[in-house]
């Protein structure tokens, strides 16, 4: 695998992404669950995910079937990395924590504050 | 059935298959065939999950596949129609306005045959509904349509400087889209030779020469040679029509057995009414549809070549204002006086609600007389269009939909009210009045609100940019866009023939106003336009309608240039302030609408907006601005750029109180 590039920019749409894999974070997924999950068109999701791939967040798998024996061609699942997992939660704590600044929500700020003690 | 049943599947996989194809080329070279495989996978396991019903699996699948011709690129998770949102955003006012003109053009266009079907299939199926209370629905829905599309345009309408070959783009955008309207749009043919072999060169050969022009606009403007890049506008406009005109004829010509050698001069003989210059010959039967055996083959030319570009010229104008607003074009104007606030006149919603109300009652009281009068139904047309304008531009609150709704009861109920006396002169001048007043009064809230804006920016404050936005712009640009609009607006006189020096004076002065305007607007600058103009402007259709009255009052058509002659005298540097002044002026104005309200052809048959929306013909050509759907888009253009020009280029109430006055 290529060396992981930048941190990917957080977008909404990125996030949409992340969240639906911090879900279960060892959960594979695979990319029309992704879609139905988030909501995201397919064209906008799998460049996310290349993304999020080439950033070292996601790691991608094949699926290990016999497609002739099963009738269809294997499908790719994506799972958080490790690395991944705890980028994207730290990411969710800073953005809540812009948010609690803006709305003064004392939860989310104990939140962050979890997030940067974990 | 279950043949068709089985096909579906196979329909949509091929379909889904072409997405996946399409979609996995516009990844890098080393990711298409995994992107692709991975596709499939999931198409394969969406059409054999079988807990779904035949439908959602047929359904999802066509989503998801769709959706991966949505991709935008790798480095960004905009989908292509994003993208192009972004690129539209990004490429500025020209190419905002530019989509703008073609919408309205466009919906205008579809509108206008919209009401024609609908017009004549309620006409035959509900008998119980009378002649004018369907036109007044139709209308109203054409309002009601084209305000909506105004109003949705303007909240998209973007402020930045345009990108490079925006020019280009948009003008192979507008070719497109034209050749869309001129050509499928006319399911039937209205002129004999509106096929491909017409439209198609003509779209073309307008497309690259506009191409040019905008291109050549854009640079001279960047360079600061505002003088070179407007007369380089104006003979583009000009030049662009011309080829159109002469390219989309060529085929025609051929067929006619016309010669070509004249054929730069098709197009402003196309501006004149038919008969004034034969050649050619007839017509045979076998070269042109029965309808025109027999007619003059320079009249069937010349009336198809009209016919065709009548968009075309809107749009270039369009094109070329745009470009040039674009890339700074237009000198700041001198600085305007200042304007004090006073409030001690009656509230607009209170002028209103009355007029409404009052309206509405001898609506109802009026409601049993019998024939619709079609004259004073396109004076109330003509209202509607300054209404909408001012609609737009004070933005959608209770007032202004109260205003749009109390002119237009007031004229319904002064049409009840000519047809239950049945005494013409009297009530014809009585309309006249009212309808002087509703147009005086709207020209002076838009006065106020256009006005307004400059002369506070320029009063309050010292930032250089907040003048040049508040009186630079639009003291410019509105008249800019006013004169556009009443450029496109004269030559839409009737269809009659000329049979005497007077009307064929008035059909001359007309085309000078035409060629007067349009000169003016695009190499308007300080002065956007110069007081000769100005009275050339008004002055000129004011002969051209007395004219008309001498000779029996049957040529010309002037709502349109009513309307603008209103707004653009409303925005005249804020020099008038008093509200009485507006209402002269709407007086003034209006009674160029006399040889309207007063207008029959030749057999005597009024000349009316009901004619004119059994015939399609009308939303070709120049006709197009003489339609209620064309006047009220070309209102709504001028609201739109209205809105474009307010501070902070955004949407915002305004008070609902007008507030020009005197000067201190």
């Amino acid at each position: 695998m290529a060396e992981p590039t930048a941190q990917p920019r957080m977008t909404t749409s990125v996030l949409k992404v992340v969240s639906a894999l911090l879900v279960d974070p060892s959960a594979e997924r695979y990319g029309l669950d992704l879609v139905h999950e988030t909501g995201l068109a397919s064209g906008t999701l799998y460049p996310i995910l290349l993304r999020l791939e080439r950033a070292g967040w996601v790691a991608p798998r094949w699926e290990d079937i016999d497609p002739v024996a099963e009738g269809r061609p294997s499908r790719r699942y994506y799972r958080l990395t490790p690395r991944g997992a705890a980028e994207a939660r730290r990411e969710i704590a800073t953005l809540r924590q812009h948010f609690a600044r803006a709305t003064g929500d004392p939860p989310a700020r104990a939140a962050v504050r979890r997030a940067r003690h974990a | 059935m279950n043949a068709v049943r089985g096909a579906r599947p196979g329909v949509v996989d091929g379909f889904a298959d072409a997405c996946v194809r399409l979609a996995a080329r516009r990844w890098p070279s080393d990711l298409v065939d995994p992107m692709a495989e991975e596709w499939r996978a999931e198409l394969a396991a969406l059409r054999a999950d079988t807990s779904l019903s035949e439908l959602v699996r047929l359904w999802r699948a066509l989503a998801f596949a769709i959706g991966l011709v949505r991709f935008g690129s790798v480095g960004s998770e905009e989908s292509t129609w994003d993208a192009w949102r972004s690129r539209l955003a990004r490429s500025g006012p020209a190419m905002a306005g530019l989509a703008g003109a073609v919408g309205i053009v466009v919906l205008s266009g579809a509108l206008f045959g919209v009401l024609h079907d609908a017009y004549h299939r309620l006409e035959r199926v509900a008998i119980a509904v009378t002649g004018a209370a369907l036109e007044t629905g139709l209308v109203l829905l054409a309002v009601a349509v084209m305000a909506a599309t105004g109003l949705v345009t303007a909240r998209r309408w973007s402020r930045q400087p345009a990108a490079a070959y925006a020019g280009i783009r948009a003008a192979t955008a507008l070719g497109a889209v034209m050749f869309l309207f001129l050509w499928i749009g006319n399911r039937v043919a209205v002129m004999p030779f509106m096929g491909w072999r017409d439209v198609g060169p003509a779209v073309a050969a307008w497309t690259v020469s506009v191409a040019v022009t905008l291109t050549a606009v854009r640079r001279l403007g960047r360079a600061g040679r505002r003088g070179a890049a407007s007369v380089v506008g104006a003979i583009g406009v000009i030049g662009s029509t011309d080829v159109a005109a002469a390219v989309g004829s060529l085929h025609a010509a051929a067929t006619l057995g016309v010669a070509t050698v004249w054929a730069p001069a098709w197009f402003p003989l196309a501006l004149l009414p038919a008969g004034i210059v034969d050649f050619g010959g007839s017509v045979n039967l076998v070269a042109a549809s029965a309808s025109h055996a027999g007619d003059q083959a320079s009249a069937v030319l010349l009336g198809n070549a009209s016919a065709m570009v009548g968009p075309l010229l809107l749009c270039a104008v369009f094109a070329v204002a745009h470009t040039m607003a674009a890339h700074g074009v237009h000198a700041p104007a001198r600085r305007p006086s200042p304007v004090v606030v006073d409030r001690r006149h009656v509230g607009t919603f209170a002028t209103w609600a009355a007029c409404g109300v009052a309206s509405i009652a001898a609506w109802a009281v009026l409601a049993s007389s019998g024939r619709h009068d079609d004259a004073s139904s396109a004076l109330r047309v003509t209202a509607i269009a300054v209404a909408v304008a001012a609609f737009v531009a004070l933005r959608a609150t209770a007032v202004a939909a109260v205003a749009g709704i109390g002119a237009f009861a007031a004229l319904v109920a002064v049409d009840r009210a000519v047809d239950a006396t049945q005494r013409q002169g009297l009530a014809v001048a009585v309309a006249l009045v009212a309808v002087a007043g509703l147009v005086g009064y709207m020209a002076w809230l838009a006065a106020d609100r256009l006005g307004a804006v400059g002369a506070r920016a320029d009063v309050n404050s010292t930032d250089a940019g907040s003048r040049r936005v508040g009186s630079a712009g639009v003291s410019s640009q509105i008249r800019l866009a006013v004169a556009i609009v009443a450029a496109l607006a004269t030559p839409g006189v009737t269809p009659a023939v000329p049979s005497g020096r007077a009307e064929m004076a008035t059909y001359v002065l007309a085309g000078l106003a035409w060629l007067i305007a349009v000169t003016a607007a695009l190499a308007s600058r300080e002065a956007a336009i110069r007081m000769v103009v100005a009275i050339a402007l008004i002055a000129v259709p004011l002969v051209g309608a007395l004219a008309a009255l001498r000779v029996g009052g049957t040529l010309l058509y002037v709502p349109a240039p009513l309307a603008v002659t209103a707004l653009a005298a409303a925005r005249w540097d804020g020099r008038w302030r008093h509200a009485y002044q507006w209402l002269v002026l709407g007086v003034s104005a209006t009674a160029l609408g006399v040889p309207l309200a007063l207008a029959r052809d030749g057999s005597g048959d009024a000349l009316g907006m009901a004619d004119r929306i059994a015939n399609n013909s009308a939303v070709f050509g120049f006709g197009f601005v003489a339609t209620a759907a064309g006047q009220i888009a070309l209102a709504v253009a001028l609201g739109i750029v209205a809105m474009r020009l307010q501070r902070g280029g955004s949407l915002r109430d305004t008070s609902n109180t007008p507030r020009l006055t005197a000067a201190a």
